[in-house]
């Protein structure tokens, strides 16, 4: 799914773009869609609004390929922008539901612990449908900037400097959005938290 | 498989359950829009939306309202202090006489960086790690009489929402960080980290007869001691609460 090295046929697409050919925005299409759907939907969480959104942004970045540096990546230009503008959609569809509608599972704490510490550990989860439903439903009660991080940092593989430098956010920011995220889910699970939580920092 | 890529299957699995990647195809409608010279984006669908803030600036006098009445809780309006609260001071009632001469400290120069101001003072100055966004470092100051030294978070230097004070603890009498809040105020206890705070939401509001205190949930005011520090933080705004707050003084390093 990730793809992070710019091969020969990207540049060459960026610079036919340059020049006005639309073929070369074909080429970036074909190469960045899924992934950049796949971003868009994980954080605003409807497909066809996904679609819009990346459909906008390869809009944008055609409009504006004459301001991009050719010595920087264009995936993280792009999914930059896919990123930024899938937060400010979900925003203003004011998606979240007051906490107390929220689904409460009691397995999804362990899960979404889990999930938002940020420290490399083995393994304690095997993927199984159940696992998957349960993270989807935790990660539908935080907000867009809190799930972006998750994608950002889980499915874009990035890190804390990287999301910082790409959303032109600064660390303290992302850190926020990460911690946060993790302190919402307790909120939200209160009632079903009854383990011991011993090491909760998360560096 | 290690955690991070059974999370990443985990979301890929999950994006294909809704789509899978054989039904992505944009191209023909971006196409489309190119010939027509027309897409979402331009019709604006996605406008930003602007934040209104229109409480803010009639807030920013608050604060130096607060700054005086710090100043002057002093050894007369600590006379009426009840010893019920560990971090604020609970006056008798309501209001404070009024005085003819309120004190501030002098406060020093904002300094550009923390490194400056940890220079001048013999402690210590704990930064963030973590701020909501929109919140950025935009100055600090030492106030020497007080050894006191205040950071100042915001948007810009005209927009300061977050101000944490930190200051060494000797005792209650000479702790600037410590001074009254009205009879009425409701203080939370709180848990920052293994230690305990307390959280109030209100103001001093200067009258013709003097202070007078007044509840208001747009001025949040939360205090704590570690590790021989008095520590005060200020927030000005609707966007944060109590629980935000406890984040970024636990993050503080």
């Amino acid at each position: 799914m990730t793809i992070k090295t710019p091969s020969w046929e990207e540049r060459q697409a960026i610079s036919r773009l340059k020049q006005g050919d639309l073929g070369g925005l074909e080429t970036l299409v074909s190469r960045y869609q899924v992934q950049a759907v796949y971003t868009a939907y994980l954080i605003v969480q409807d497909v066809k609004l996904a679609e819009d959104i990346v459909q906008s942004a390869f809009l944008r970045a055609a409009q504006k390929i004459y301001q991009f540096d050719e010595r920087r990546s264009f995936r993280a230009w792009f999914l930059r922008s896919v990123v930024n503008a899938a937060i400010k959609a979900d925003k203003k569809q004011k998606r979240l539901v007051p906490l107390e509608h929220h689904n409460k599972d009691e397995n999804i704490d362990p899960v979404m612990e889990w999930l938002l510490d940020p420290n490399p550990s083995p393994d304690q989860y095997i993927e199984t449908e159940e696992t998957r439903q349960m993270v989807w439903k935790a990660m539908e009660n935080l907000s867009a900037d809190q799930r972006a991080a998750i994608i950002m940092r889980h499915f874009l593989e990035m890190k804390e400097t990287e999301m910082s430098q790409e959303l032109d956010r600064p660390l303290t920011t992302v850190r926020w959005w990460l911690r946060t995220a993790r302190n919402r889910l307790r909120e939200i699970l209160q009632p079903f938290w009854q383990m011991d939580h011993p090491n909760e920092d998360e560096r | 498989m290690k955690k991070n890529d059974t999370i990443q299957s985990m979301l890929i699995h999950l994006a294909q359950d809704a789509v899978l990647p054989s039904e992505i195809d944009l191209w023909p409608t971006l196409r489309a829009q190119l010939v027509a010279g027309t897409n979402v984006h331009e019709r604006g669908k996605w406008r930003s939306i602007q934040s209104q803030r229109v409480q803010h600036i009639a807030y920013i006098s608050l604060i130096s309202v607060v700054l005086l009445i710090f100043a002057f809780a002093t050894p007369q309006g600590r006379a009426f202090a009840q010893n019920l609260l560990k971090f604020f001071t609970r006056a008798e009632n309501n209001t404070l006489p009024a005085q003819e001469d309120y004190k501030v400290p002098a406060e020093g120069p904002r300094i550009l960086n923390v490194t400056e101001v940890q220079s001048l003072v013999g402690f210590d100055v704990l930064e963030p790690a973590v701020l909501p966004e929109g919140l950025t470092f935009q100055g600090a100051s030492h106030t020497a009489e007080t050894n006191t030294v205040t950071q100042q978070f915001g948007s810009s230097p005209e927009d300061i929402r977050l101000s944490i004070q930190q200051q060494p603890f000797t005792t209650i009498a000479a702790c600037d960080l410590c001074g009254l809040v009205g009879a009425s105020a409701s203080v939370q206890i709180v848990q920052i980290g293994q230690g305990e705070a307390e959280y109030v939401e209100g103001v001093w509001e200067l009258t013709a007869n003097g202070p007078a205190w007044r509840d208001d949930p747009y001025l949040k005011t939360l205090r704590w001691q570690k590790d021989g520090m008095a520590f005060e933080l200020i927030y000005m705004g609707s966007e944060l609460k109590v629980d935000d707050l406890i984040v970024i003084a636990e993050s503080l390093e």
